[in-house]
């Protein structure tokens, strides 16, 4: 199989998937008690305000007409009126969209760039004091509330030492052109705007990572004592391949491949679930503007969310497939 | 690895240069509100956050009287008013020279063309209006005159103008798009989402929907402007309570909103340089009794639950301080009757009542429901069920997302026995917690599960709005009330208070009782 036909697979197997969650939501969010009409009109608007508000969001039509209409409005680009914001939703995911994308990015980063040296670490000094500290660390990791940790962490470098912004994306840069702080500050040549981004950036991205870096870094560790193990490393040694050319190169390119998949889950995870860190910094981002829907029954918008958020999830899984080949040739193109 | 370990550390010193460590403007004054901005078009606004917007970037035709700690409509926009002697005319004399931000004055044309888009919208607080109003009956009688016909008398009328924002036509109409209001098109809708209209003290400078309105001032605002007011002001959208906390206590906030917890606020009180002000606030926090529903249809079942209720525990246990409610109007309310019959613990009394109603024992089943999100009133409940049980009771407690209640609350078979509720007075009149509350035309909203119904009860509220003289309104509203407690359709609880912080520079805050109206930015001075 060639990799185009691989990609063209893997793409189509993409769209049943993407319709299956559009039903699923679309239906879910509408059996969901409460009247989205009169909980956006308010609880005093008359009956006739209520009707009237039914009519012009096409809720007084047949499921199946909803649908077939809303599906149609999508291809189109227009994912229906939020009764929240009162806007279209496309307008509301195209402005809280980047923001969740460049926190989880963000946060993935950090996971990565400090899970995996960790793990490594941890592996070669294994049962020694680096091991048990990594160790206890992921622990700790995995079971902290990332809320809890979230205000822990404002408090401390916010209030106290307050040396990190408390909340928010900071100032917006100069030019709007991907929506990415960092990005745009840079296209923009405002280094100082990516300082105060990437400030406003740390705290935030550091709460939502620990569970993956935690996640990541046990995982690179199992992996590396088990690579360490292999005869490959012990033929390696002996042909007297410095120890960080046997580490780098060799084992941990092979231990890294499973850590892919959790990395690859990670990331679609977070992008859905960032609502508590992105509450707790007042992070204007897709994850809070999606729960903030749902609680107040803005149909339209927790059915956009959820499909922008199955897109990412989808596409970073197929990054992920792809990956393995990279890293893996005998998987590569595999049927 | 070592590399690393030496690069990771000089990272995270040289971030800690103070770019950015708070970018704020110097000299902006930062609210936090735990809500977003649902509306910042003044025809759509009903929640606080949406109403504080238009209060600061509109002009109401009619202003509460503040300076006089008074929620009663003084002049504004409108320097004077007539009303005919049927009650169904009004004449307003508006003031000159009021400039909107476009710099275009504000004349009659204007007030009509507001009225009519918002009875056509048919959202926002329009539903006061719609019972006597209609387009077509709102006349300028010249470019400073404005004439309001009413289908008939209606008491709340004037008072209900404090919520009536006044927007430039030509600036709307100029940015119209195609919509269902005929030539009006979407009457502006999609244009005043993003920017204002109006003429009020301050200006939309920014709104990103999620995090922050930026304001500044209006330098030629028609009331003109002393030292040490506030010219920028920064609201922000903050939910997470321990983050709004953070905030002020860093000196990050200048004012946060009302929606903290009771503890939040203890834990600010304790800190030095803020203030935390508390006021009787205009709400009603009540149980809900189901008249449609046994064994709450029998009158004196409902009577003998007021009895049985442990008023004083839930004010000072659970509130942990609030005004006890004296009926359904709130204490400070003009036109609450001081003299209507209030129940107190009296558990004898209870038991006389429940063997009086000739409900069977095995009936004495019941169920509370409150909001989910509210744990005082899971504590209520909690009280409730306890205080019942003692009289024969069973109560089941079960909590609801506020959809739900909303939803439950249309029809008498789905709405719990008692439904816990805060009610805020929806316009300053005495009509709103009365007609609003105890009138047949209120049944399917959450302000009505008591689907109340007694017929000379309805005939004295419809009297009471349609009576033109002030002190005839006043008997009959207040004889509503009378007659309303009698039959016990609610456990009128409390009064709670209203709380809010900020730093102690912040001057001027006055709390009249109107949602948003406390937080008129103009009214507020700087002194450091």
């Amino acid at each position: 199989m060639t990799f185009r036909t691989y990609l063209l697979r893997r793409l189509l197997q993409i769209i049943p998937a993407l319709l299956g969650l559009s039903i699923l939501i679309f239906v879910l969010s509408r059996v969901v008690p409460g009247d989205p009409a009169r909980l956006a009109l308010g609880p005093d608007a008359t009956q006739e305000q209520v009707e009237q508000l039914r009519r012009e969001m096409g809720l007084d039509q047949p499921l199946l007409v909803q649908y077939v209409r809303y599906m149609g409005g999508l291809f189109r680009g227009d994912f229906g009126f939020s009764l929240r914001t009162r806007r279209n939703v496309a307008q509301d995911i195209k402005e809280f969209l980047p923001a969740t994308v460049e926190l989880t990015t963000v946060a993935m980063v950090f996971a990565i760039a400090l899970g995996v040296p960790l793990g490594i670490l941890s592996a070669v000094r294994k049962d020694r004091p680096e091991d048990h500290l990594s160790r206890f660390l992921a622990l700790v990791g995995v079971a902290l509330p990332r809320f809890w940790l979230a205000i822990l962490l404002q408090l401390l470098f916010a209030y106290y030492l307050g040396i990190l912004p408390t909340i928010g994306r900071g100032p917006a840069p100069p030019v709007r052109i991907t929506g990415f702080y960092l990005i745009d500050s840079l296209l923009a040549l405002d280094v100082r705007g990516f300082v105060t981004a990437f400030k406003h950036l740390i705290l935030p991205a550091f709460a939502l990572s620990v569970g993956s870096l935690a996640q990541i870094m046990r995982l690179i560790r199992a992996n590396m004592i088990e690579e360490m193990r292999r005869d490959y490393v012990l033929a390696a040694r002996s042909y007297g391949l410095p120890e960080r050319v046997v580490i780098y190169k060799y084992a941990l390119k092979n231990a890294f491949s499973s850590a892919l998949t959790v990395i690859g889950l990670s990331y679609g995870f977070l992008l859905g679930n960032a609502f508590l860190v992105e509450t707790v910094f007042a992070w204007p981002g897709l994850a809070f503007y999606g729960v903030d829907s749902l609680l107040f029954k803005d149909l339209n918008a927790v059915v956009g969310v959820t499909i922008v958020i199955g897109v990412a999830f989808a596409v970073v899984n197929l990054l992920v497939d792809l990956a393995y080949g990279y890293l893996d040739p005998r998987i590569r193109y595999e049927t | 690895m070592k590399r690393f370990m030496i690069v990771l550390p000089v990272l995270l010193v040289s971030l800690a240069f103070p770019w950015g460590a708070f970018s704020q403007v110097p000299g902006t004054f930062t609210y936090i509100e735990q809500q977003i901005i649902t509306a910042s078009d003044p025809a759509v606004a009903v929640d606080e956050s949406s109403l504080i917007a238009a209060i600061n970037l509109y002009d109401p035709l009619l202003y509460p009287n503040v300076e006089k700690g008074s929620m009663e409509p003084r002049p504004h926009v409108a320097e004077s008013w007539t009303v005919s002697p049927d009650g169904k005319v009004y004449t307003f004399k508006l003031r000159r020279g009021i400039r909107f931000h476009s710099g275009r004055e504000l004349t009659a044309d204007d007030v009509v063309f507001s009225m009519e888009r918002a009875l056509r919208l048919k959202k926002g607080f329009s539903w006061v209006w719609t019972p006597v109003l209609e387009p077509g009956r709102i006349k300028a009688v010249d470019k400073y005159t404005v004439r309001f016909e009413l289908k008939e008398a209606y008491a709340p009328f004037l008072g209900s103008l404090l919520l009536f924002f006044i927007l430039d036509k030509d600036l709307v109409m100029r940015n119209i798009r195609p919509g269902p209001y005929g030539e009006f098109g979407d009457y502006g809708s999609a244009f005043l989402e993003r920017a204002d209209a109006g003429s009020g003290p301050y200006r939309m400078e920014r709104f990103d929907r999620a995090t922050e309105m930026v304001m500044t001032r209006f330098e030629n605002y028609w009331r003109g402007w002393k030292p040490n007011q506030i010219s920028r002001v920064s609201f922000k959208t903050v939910t997470e309570e321990a983050t709004v906390k953070t905030l002020i206590k860093a000196g990050q906030a200048d004012m946060v909103n009302q929606w903290l917890s009771v503890q939040g606020f203890q834990e600010l009180k304790q800190v030095p340089g803020i203030v935390v002000k508390e006021d009787p606030s205009v709400q009603l926090f009540h149980l809900q009794m189901n008249t449609k529903k046994p064994p709450l249809d029998n009158v004196k079942v409902r009577q003998a639950i007021s009895y049985a209720f442990d008023y004083d525990t839930a004010i000072q246990k659970i509130f942990l301080g609030a005004t006890r409610a004296r009926g359904p109007v709130p204490v400070r309310v003009p036109g609450w009757n001081p003299k209507v019959p209030v129940y107190t613990r009296n558990v004898a009394t209870a038991k006389r009542l429940l063997a009086e109603s000739g409900v069977p024992p095995q009936n004495l089943s019941i169920e509370y429901a409150y909001v989910v999100t509210l744990p005082l009133e899971r504590q209520i409940g909690l009280l409730l069920k306890s205080n019942l049980e003692e009289i024969g009771f069973k109560v089941e407690i079960r909590s609801e997302p506020w959809a739900r209640i909303v939803e439950l609350a249309t029809k008498p078979e789905t709405t719990p026995h008692i439904t816990a509720i805060f009610d805020t007075l929806k316009y300053p009149h005495v009509d709103s917690h009365t007609y609003g509350m105890y009138h047949p035309s209120c049944w399917g909203t959450f302000r009505c599960m008591s689907f109340y119904e007694n017929p000379r009860v309805t005939q004295v509220l419809e009297a009471a709005r349609r009576a033109v003289k002030p002190e005839e309104q006043l008997r009959l509203y207040q004889l509503a009330q009378e007659l309303i407690v009698r039959d016990a359709p609610s456990i009128y609880v409390a009064n709670p208070l209203h709380r809010i912080a900020f730093r102690d520079y912040v001057k001027g805050y006055r709390y009249v009782g109107l949602l948003g109206f406390d937080v008129a930015f103009y009214d507020f001075t700087i002194a450091r």
